[in-house]
């Protein structure tokens, strides 16, 4: 189905709690890079980044890197808006930003969702994870909770030390390839026309008036 | 200009006196200008639009201490996200790369936040107090803040931002006035108000270079948010206009302006400003002209100024500075920012060229 040297633009939400590293994963992953002391996000803040997918397509992420504090929440259906994928992150080091991180997932489902009704191809990102803490959610098995909570998938990434985060991203641009080609398919099958006669409604009436 | 000049004098002693209040790192890693840092308290404190500012910390005096220490201990939302920010305020000054500068830049903070819970802690109050602590004692930040958060931006910084959202509004209608073919694209794209939020809440200094952000802040603090309101339509209708010109190389033109341009202009503009600030203490009195803005009437020319005869010439001192400011928060923008306003404005893939981002 894909072309040669095919373009695609995706638009990918970053959210999570206050200081839970979304910049700094969005700085490692865009400029390769990472700092102790990044400014904190007032509002949004954008990236872009561009991938040679597969022999010949290219890939642009439009990164869009959304303030944590919770008094900018009520901005966040702006921001939403039109997005394709979305890492929802939480810092390992500390459980109530995990507890938060349902929060965001509700607040993402209810504001944006295809146009088949699905949310959008959501991954979950426990950064900090260098620091070597178990994850909070003690004994719980991620993959259960992402399956429960309708997460795409699950990584355990550092921004300091590069951990997982283009895979998180390569898993999350696939996602959202998947989602859009499930689109692509439903549109075309209610776009095709299959004639067919119906013998049951004919026999109910005059042939004109099939309604 | 007696009873100003007696203020100056207080403050001017006050300070001597407090001199070991002031943490020394911040005062030394700053090296502060004594002239902007007096002018900016002057200028806010003589603001008419703050009746009784220049008192309020005369007249309160011990209460900021109090605070530090009611607060000092107690846990909340608003401390647990001060205390995450304290790092990531100015991160890139020495000042704040020490304890004793994050120590003041905390209890100023949470200080307010104890006095406001309606408040409590908003982000981008950070930034702006660490700039304040640049260049005044910790009870002037305070006091400065106070004046910021509950007379100059009132809602600004509530729970949920409301006043800022609302003169993102504003700031969105005059785009549309002003800039209508820029306006719809930018609404196609979904990001009108979005962009400029944090240039209103942080007045400038999270986007700007330290040099002309500061300027700019000395000017909010003297005529109040329609500098800002001026600055960010300059902002955005600067792209606009330079790609409607077709053949200039935009990148280029933004790109440009070193560091070395850039303090020549602000050494400049200190100039102008105290010049205008000289004939003004020798005007006394009088209170400043201000050019009429109203928002509602997206009117964003000063409008024709008839002014009495002896005010004319401190008019045209004054259009002159804004004029300077203007022209400078023109040509200085880091590469990044403006790659980044181009490609929100125009759709225009530059980020590419002006940021480090790698093709895999």
């Amino acid at each position: 189905m894909a072309s040669a040297g095919k373009e695609h633009l995706y638009k990918v939400l970053v959210i999570g709690d206050l200081g839970v590293g979304k910049t700094s994963i969005i700085r490692r992953y865009v400029h390769h890079t990472y700092s102790h002391n990044y400014r904190a996000t007032i509002g949004v803040d954008f990236a872009l980044k561009v991938l040679r997918w597969g022999a010949d397509d290219t890939v642009r992420l439009q990164l869009w890197d959304i303030a944590g504090q919770e008094r900018f929440g009520n901005m966040t259906r702006v921001y939403y808006r039109e997005a394709t994928g979305a890492f929802i992150v939480f810092d390992m080091t500390r459980p109530s930003t995990f507890e938060a991180v349902l929060k965001w997932k509700a607040d993402l489902d209810s504001k944006l969702m295809l146009a088949d009704g699905r949310g959008i191809a959501t991954v979950l990102l426990a950064n900090k994870c260098e620091q070597g803490h178990p994850l909070p959610a003690n004994g719980l098995k991620m993959e259960q909770f992402c399956k429960e909570h309708g997460f795409a998938g699950c990584f355990e990434t550092s921004a300091k030390d590069n951990l997982n985060i283009d895979e998180a991203a390569n898993f999350l641009v696939t996602q959202i390839m998947a989602s859009e080609h499930a689109l692509l398919r439903r549109a075309a099958a209610t776009d095709t026309v299959t004639p067919q006669l119906d013998r049951r409604r004919r026999s109910d009436g005059c042939v004109g008036c099939l309604k | 200009a007696v009873r100003k000049k007696k203020n100056a004098m207080q403050y001017g002693n006050r300070r001597k006196d407090d001199d070991e209040e002031i943490p020394s790192a911040v005062r030394n890693a700053a090296r502060i200008h004594p002239p902007v840092r007096a002018d900016l308290l002057l200028l806010l404190y003589s603001r008419p639009a703050c009746p009784g500012a220049q008192n309020q910390m005369s007249t309160h005096a011990g209460y900021y201490g109090d605070l530090v220490e009611r607060a000092a201990g107690l846990s909340s939302l608003a401390t647990e996200e001060i205390e995450r920010d304290l790092h990531r305020s100015m991160p890139e000054h020495r000042a704040f790369q020490n304890e004793t500068g994050i120590a003041a830049l905390r209890r100023v903070l949470t200080a307010y936040a104890h006095r406001n819970p309606g408040i409590g802690y908003c982000q981008a109050m950070n930034i702006v107090t660490s700039v304040l602590l640049l260049y005044c004692t910790e009870e002037e930040a305070f006091w400065l803040l106070v004046a910021l958060c509950e007379r100059m931006l009132p809602d600004y910084y509530n729970t949920r931002v409301v006043g800022a959202l609302v003169d993102q509004g504003v700031f969105e209608d005059l785009t549309q006035a002003f800039l209508p073919l820029l306006y719809e694209h930018m609404r196609d794209l979904g990001v009108i108000s979005t962009i400029s939020l944090s240039w209103f809440l942080t007045l400038f200094l999270s986007v700007m270079p330290f040099d002309s952000a500061v300027l700019l802040v000395d000017c909010f603090f003297y005529e109040g948010i329609k500098v800002i309101f001026q600055v960010a339509h300059k902002r955005v209708s600067e792209p606009a206009a330079n790609n409607g010109g077709g053949g200039k190389s935009t990148t280029k033109e933004f790109g440009g302006g070193s560091a070395a341009d850039c303090r020549r202009h602000v050494q400049k503009l200190n100039a102008a400003r105290g010049a205008v600030l000289e004939e003004r203490d020798a005007r006394s009195l009088r209170s400043a002209p201000t050019f009429s803005f109203s928002p509602h009437t997206h009117d964003f020319r000063p409008p024709p100024l008839t002014p009495p005869v002896g005010q004319e010439k401190e008019n045209k001192q004054l259009k002159k500075h804004m004029g300077k400011m203007r022209k400078l928060s023109k040509g200085l923008q880091t590469g990044e920012w403006a790659g980044r306003l181009l490609w929100v404005a125009t759709g225009q893939d530059l980020t590419c060229n002006l940021m480090p981002s790698n093709v895999n």
